[in-house]
């Protein structure tokens, strides 16, 4: 039943938008969330949206796949879509019944602010869909690198970051195999209810947990016999370099984020 | 409790792009009371098919019947057939997860519903057959144990079903050879003793060859071969073919035979090997 799920979002492939430096996509999605932060007006959306589809075509993702990950964000959406509409007060009644009120400024700050939420996840999602995890953390970790002046431990949290993405999977099917083991002493973890469904996850997280010390204890172990000793001195195996492509995406980005400030400003 | 397959197929995510067969269309009956090793190289779909035998895994085609029941029928009490089929996953002690051994071994039972003596009784029982003491090593943590310990508490929670087919999926990976006579000694006493159905999975030959009454041979989720281990093992080409071997005592036939001694091809314990050896030398059969 876990084999099913994947992990993260990561569709590989060999596009423009997948080569990109992972710290341009980094960067570039900063940039994108001043872009949808900057939009006064709902109208404006067009130029994030023109954007996220710049990118969805040049990376090969369907709009199918862009959707899937606003999925889990539709209550919040709803919450964000009624409040707005029912609480925020406003001059123009557009409707009234009874102590209900809906005005114009509401209906437009509603639509405003669920679709910056949409907005906001549509484009940070191609970046975990275009990155693996791995390169991603690699970028986080050199982006980071000047808060080692202030002895922020960034390769460890970097480090940190890789062992746990790489260790998801490991879990997923652990916790497979010790449900298995476990319906075969006639343990039942489907039926029944919240207290009992909690109570039954003792026998499935006592071992999991066990495991995973084990294999931590493990880890560390095989690290420092291979001289890991921290980010001193470490050397890359992929080291990070910027193309021209980059340039170019840096160049379109930054464009796009001047005119949606013109139109802010003049339109 | 006998089990019939029939045209098993199992694929894991089917109509993904991570989708893979595991089982292609195997079918094949289990009487009451056989020692069943089922053989086969790692990824063969040993371990597949052995979840299928108390419904732990589905099939995505074909049938598995056990004791007249289909696994796949709704309502199919799948409790029931958990309690007649016991299953030892492999390194089974990383299912164990009690404060004591005692409450470990318990917690099969209890999830059946057995009432307080009859849990106690069989916690008893499944101890003496597992060779663990209830009075000192019971009370123990299962977690301050050795491996070996670790295991045989694990094989005995499952035992403390009661269940009329024992499937254990190599059930001496990991351990010494100490560690790995004690527990095919005693997987042979309780197979004897109580009259059960055991399925054993290995890749050990020489551990199979001893203890099975029938083998099952598996290669790429496919049944390649069925038969006595006398059967299975004088086809040692087959066997070296699909990345399993042969006992040693039909490794040695095998080779002399080649050299050109005439031996007949289906010995595999060492003891009638050695006799055959020497009663071609001319000197009596006792060793």
């Amino acid at each position: 039943m876990f084999k099913d799920i994947t992990l993260g979002q990561y569709m590989p492939g060999n596009t423009v938008v997948h080569r990109l430096d992972p710290r341009a996509k980094i960067l570039l999605t900063i940039v994108y969330i001043a872009m949808v932060f900057t939009v006064s007006s709902p109208v404006f959306y067009i130029i994030p949206a023109a954007y996220v589809y710049i990118s969805a075509r040049l990376s090969g993702i369907s709009f199918r796949q862009l959707l899937k990950s606003v999925k889990p964000l539709r209550f919040l959406l709803i919450l964000t879509f009624v409040l707005n509409i029912f609480f925020s007060g406003g001059a123009t009644i557009l409707v009234q019944w009874k102590f209900i009120k809906i005005s114009q400024e509401g209906l437009l700050l509603a639509i405003h602010f669920s679709l910056r939420l949409i907005f906001l996840v549509l484009g940070t999602s191609i970046i975990t869909l275009t990155t693996s995890p791995v390169a991603l953390s690699d970028g986080i970790e050199i982006l980071l690198t000047p808060l080692k002046k202030v002895r922020f431990p960034v390769h460890e949290l970097a480090m940190m970051m890789t062992i746990a993405l790489r260790f998801i999977p490991t879990l997923i099917e652990e916790t497979d195999k010790i449900m298995k083991a476990q319906k075969a002493r006639g343990a039942d973890f489907e039926s029944g209810n919240l207290i009992a469904r909690a109570k039954a996850m003792t026998p499935l997280l006592v071992p999991l947990f066990v495991s995973a010390f084990r294999r931590a204890g493990e880890l560390a172990m095989a690290m420092e016999a291979r001289c890991y000793h921290g980010g001193e001195g470490r050397t890359r195996l992929r080291v990070l370099r910027y193309t021209g492509e980059d340039g170019w995406a840096f160049a379109l980005s930054f464009g796009m984020l001047l005119l949606l400030i013109a139109c802010n400003i003049w339109l | 409790m006998p089990i019939e397959v029939r045209n098993l197929s199992h694929t894991y995510m089917p109509g993904s792009p991570f989708s893979s067969v595991a089982i292609h269309n195997l079918s094949l009956t289990i009487a009451d009371g056989e020692f069943i090793g089922i053989l086969g190289h790692t990824g063969s779909g040993k371990t597949t098919f052995v979840q299928h035998l108390n419904g732990l895994l589905m099939p995505t085609e074909g049938d598995v019947i056990v004791n007249g029941v289909n696994i796949k029928e709704k309502g199919a009490a799948l409790r029931e057939l958990r309690k007649q089929v016991g299953l030892v996953f492999q390194y089974p002690e990383y299912q164990l997860f009690e404060e004591t051994v005692l409450k470990d071994i318990a917690f099969g039972p209890k999830n059946i519903g057995c009432s307080k003596e009859e849990i106690d009784e069989r916690v008893q029982w499944a101890c003496e057959q597992v060779g663990i003491d209830p009075e000192t090593t019971g009370k123990a943590s299962p977690f301050e144990l050795s491996g070996g310990q670790m295991r045989r508490v694990a094989i005995a929670g499952v035992l403390a079903m009661r269940p009329s087919v024992l499937i254990l999926d190599e059930p001496t990976a990991g351990l010494d050879p100490g560690g790995k006579r004690s527990i095919l000694q005693m997987i042979k006493r309780l197979h004897a003793d109580n009259s059960i159905t055991v399925i054993m999975v290995s890749h050990n030959m020489d551990e199979i060859a001893t203890l099975a009454t029938r083998l099952i041979v598996m290669s790429h989720g496919e049944l390649v071969m069925t038969g006595t281990p006398r059967e299975v093992f004088r086809q040692a080409d087959e066997l070296k073919s699909i990345g399993l071997g042969v006992p040693q005592g039909a490794e040695l036939v095998h080779r002399l035979i080649a050299e050109g001694y005439d031996l007949p091809d289906d010995l595999y314990t060492l003891e009638e090997v050695c006799d055959a050896i020497l009663k071609l030398k001319g000197v009596g059969g006792d060793v």
